[in-house]
């Protein structure tokens, strides 16, 4: 795992980029490939790159025309020069005979159009005009039979004439020759799809939302439900349009709002992956989106542009993830390919039907709903493991302050006192008390302000100098008294130096200082005592349980920014707590 | 008899060192007050004393090499510890009892009592018994014992295996640590009652137990009788 990630990280994200980068432009740039149609072989063949010119002449209509001089386009990649008439040309090779009708189709092809078949007129789509208001639109959807006779078998000239006065550009268009005849313009099964594809996203989001709900709200489960919708949508809306024949004439709300739903379904799986991965700043990262996908649903061009930054960003986000150790981050790589993968293939001019685009989404949401779920179950372990460690310290803390042992012999030195001297006794069951009473206020708190913890050492030290009949003092330098400190933190360590320190009878002073420096505090404690010489010269110490109390906090209120160190220096036992600010 | 206190708290030890005198008053001959471990060491390796009364967690510091030193030595020893978790296992190496901090006067003395009752052998979980040698302390598990015969001012002790063992303390402190199953057979013999394989009356007053690795011990008229009721008992 680690192995894996490390190297995503250093040189296969390099790679994948640059690989990226350049199947896109070698691919923009080889456009020369020769289209054939099988007729026995194939169903359908799409024609995805075209010779365009702007203007107007009949000649261009015609087979023996050369259009070598004009410029090469690619049905996801085109803007006419300026308005007027323009020209698109494209040869495609047939090779059989056609003994079965071929019809020629199109797709939000948002102009009015005539299309010719070797020189001669065919069909035609709305009306073509010298101005806007002479200018007819289309339906969206179109197909025509192509005529038995026009057909030769060889290279067959496929020239569409079109004007865009009304509608100025629309980056992309479709055109397929197949030979599925039927009767509405939509195979039943293809209606069907339409309306299963919708029902399944409508399900999913309704899944999310009730996960939304019921799981705490978990912000990814929202975004989840959210992402789900505009294929719902959209799905819905050509399944009525199809079934009702409502097919309605180019126009560009529609193709808009079609495009501002994969951008609006792009940007919650994004903001899905900043939820789940935790990715810093996500309402900048997220508010670029919308300004990105505002952008490019207005100018309406530059999909490609669009994919490129879409496929990059989401890798990147996908790798700092699989850097950052997130769970889930390989499968949401996985995911990725999955998603993007129609997208390309069409990119590259693959020929792919609309199927992969559906499957492909669902598969992806189905692998997001998995890494959202599995992300809920960690937290929720996480969120039990931490309960569970505090409530072990609090009884911890108790333990260490209440331990029978302390009580024990604090018990038995009063009594010894009550003999000799019952007003020191007096005092001493007062200090217990007090020192008691403290303990049972703060006990269940997680920090407490730094003058509580000093009241707390004072008290015990002098339960202790009554104890060992001796003076024991606390000397605290200048610091802020109200910082907030883990309870019982200093105290387990003064009560630590107590036991390999003094003699008995023998006066000990305890130190504590603090120093804050740019970006950490440093607490210092020492304490001087004549055992200490007899202490192993390197300072080992067998680390006790106070330690490992004192350690468990410093975790649970400042995890992994603190440093312990503890040993002699220049004859005094010296515990240093280092804390580090972000 | 000479008494000596090992508790780092001066003013706990102090009350025990009250308490002792209440209890005790002309019996004592000496009582002292030691407060470290190092004191303590040198102390027991200097003095002969009859009973050792310690606490067991000296400055933090776990006192089990000090118990292990004292229960080899020919003294009895009591504990005295607010930590009862160690009551079990201070029975185990052979101390006389335990007595939990704050001290009472009445558990204290129930303590002192039994260092002179030597007549009853008490409840004892007694499982080693730890022989001084050369600056170490070695263990010996009590189920290995067959017999402890005095031998001056030690006792020999003779294990399953044939091999013999020294020991400082005398028959009477052994019995007042050992199980139940070890008998005082004789003036200068305590024998593990399960080796016993038979035992009989000789000649007139003279009476012998017979051991599993055919080992004939003398025997005392009492230990007879006890033995033979008890055999009836079983029959």
């Amino acid at each position: 795992m680690k192995r894996i990630s490390s190297c995503w990280n250093n040189r296969m994200k390099f790679y994948l980029i640059v690989l990226l980068t350049f199947l896109m432009y070698a691919e923009a740039f080889s456009q020369e490939a020769r289209i054939g149609f099988d007729v026995q072989k194939q169903d359908e063949v799409h024609l995805i790159f075209w010779k365009y010119h702007a203007g107007d002449s009949t000649v261009w209509a015609s087979c023996h025309w050369n259009d070598d001089q004009w410029s090469t386009i690619n049905w996801d990649r085109f803007i006419p020069v300026g308005r007027g008439i323009h020209w698109l040309r494209t040869r495609v090779y047939l090779h059989h005979p056609a003994k079965v009708p071929i019809l020629l189709r199109t797709a939000i092809f948002a102009y009015p159009f005539e299309i010719y078949l070797n020189g001669t007129l065919i069909a035609k789509n709305g009306q073509l005009g010298s101005e806007s208001s002479k200018e007819r639109q289309g339906k969206t959807s179109f197909a025509a039979i192509l005529p038995e006779s026009l057909l030769v078998q060889d290279f067959n000239l496929f020239a569409i004439r079109f004007s865009n006065y009304t509608v100025e550009n629309q980056p992309t268009f479709r055109v397929r020759l197949d030979t599925k005849l039927y009767e509405n313009l939509y195979r039943p099964e293809f209606l069907f799809r339409q309306l299963v594809y919708s029902a399944i996203c409508l399900t999913c989001s309704l899944i999310g939302f009730a996960l939304f709900l019921g799981g705490g709200r978990f912000k990814p489960y929202l975004l989840f439900s959210l992402m789900c919708l505009p294929p719902f949508g959209i799905k819905l809306f050509q399944f009525i349009i199809y079934y009702f024949n409502l097919e309605p004439s180019y126009n560009v709300t529609y193709t808009m709002l079609y495009d501002l739903s994969f951008i609006l379904s792009d940007l919650f799986f994004i903001s899905f992956l900043l939820f789940i991965f935790v990715i810093p700043r996500k309402l900048v990262h997220i508010g670029g989106w919308i300004c990105v996908g505002m952008l490019f649903s207005l100018i309406r061009t530059g999909a490609t542009a669009y994919l490129f930054l879409f496929g990059s960003y989401l890798l990147a986000l996908i790798l700092y993830s699989m850097r950052a150790k997130k769970p889930g981050s390989i499968l949401a790589l996985a995911g990725w390919l999955i998603y993007l993968l129609p997208r390309l293939l069409v990119f590259f001019g693959f020929t792919i039907i609309s199927i992969h685009g559906e499957i492909s989404f669902l598969v992806t949401i189905l692998i997001l709903l998995f890494i959202a779920t599995r992300q809920v179950q960690e937290q929720e372990k996480g969120r039990r493991s931490s309960e569970l460690r505090a409530q072990r310290l609090e009884i911890e803390l108790l333990k260490r302050t209440i331990q029978p042992h302390f009580l024990l012999n604090t018990l038995s030195s009063v009594k010894s006192l009550l003999n000799r001297e019952p007003d020191e006794a007096d005092e001493l069951i007062e200090a217990l008390a007090n020192e008691f009473r403290m303990i049972s206020a703060i006990s269940s708190e997680h920090q407490i302000p730094l003058r509580q913890e000093l009241e707390l050492c004072r008290y015990h030290l002098k339960i202790m100098s009554y104890r060992w009949n001796a003076q024991y003092q606390l000397h605290a330098g200048q610091m802020d008294e109200e910082a907030p400190v883990p309870p019982l933190i200093l105290h387990t360590l003064i009560e630590n130096g107590f036991t390999h320190s003094f003699k008995p009878n023998e006066e000990g002073q305890f130190w504590i200082s603090c120093e804050k420096e740019n970006r950490l505090v440093r607490y210092t404690l020492k304490n001087n005592g004549s055992l200490l010489s007899k202490l192993p010269l390197d300072g080992q110490v067998e680390e006790g349980m106070g330690i490992k109390y004192v350690k468990s906090r410093l975790e649970e209120s400042y995890p992994g920014k603190w440093e312990l160190q503890y040993g002699m220096r220049d004859a005094m036992w010296e515990v240093i707590i280092t804390l580090h600010r972000r | 008899m000479n008494i000596v206190i090992i508790e780092d708290e001066p003013l706990i030890a102090e009350d025990i060192q009250r308490l002792c005198k209440s209890i005790l008053e002309e019996k004592i001959k000496s009582i002292q007050i030691v407060h470290s471990k190092e004191d303590a060491l040198a102390f027991l390796e200097r003095r002969t004393i009859d009973l050792c009364l310690l606490d067991l967690n000296l400055k933090g510091e776990s006192g089990y090499d000090i118990l292990k030193t004292a229960v080899s030595r020919s003294f009895h020893t009591i504990i005295i510890s607010a930590h009862v978790e160690q009551a079990i296992d201070a029975f185990e190496y052979g101390v006389l009892d335990f007595v939990p901090k704050p001290i009472g006067r009445l558990r204290l003395k129930q303590a002192l009592d039994k260092f002179f009752d030597v007549t009853e052998t008490q409840k004892s979980t007694l499982k080693y018994l730890v022989v001084h040698k050369k600056n170490m302390n070695q263990l010996l598990s009590v189920d290995d014992i067959v017999l402890f015969e005095a031998e001056g001012y030690l006792t020999k002790i003779l294990l399953n295996d044939g091999r013999t063992e020294l020991i400082e303390k005398s028959l009477n402190r052994l019995i007042q640590i050992l199980p139940a199953r070890f008998l005082r057979v004789h003036r200068s013999f305590i024998v593990d009652r399960t080796h016993i394989v038979s035992f009989r009356h000789k000649v007139g007053s003279t009476y012998e137990v017979l051991l599993q690795n055919d080992l004939r011990i003398p025997m005392n008229p009492q230990a007879y009788k006890l033995l033979l009721q008890q055999t009836d008992k079983k029959e």
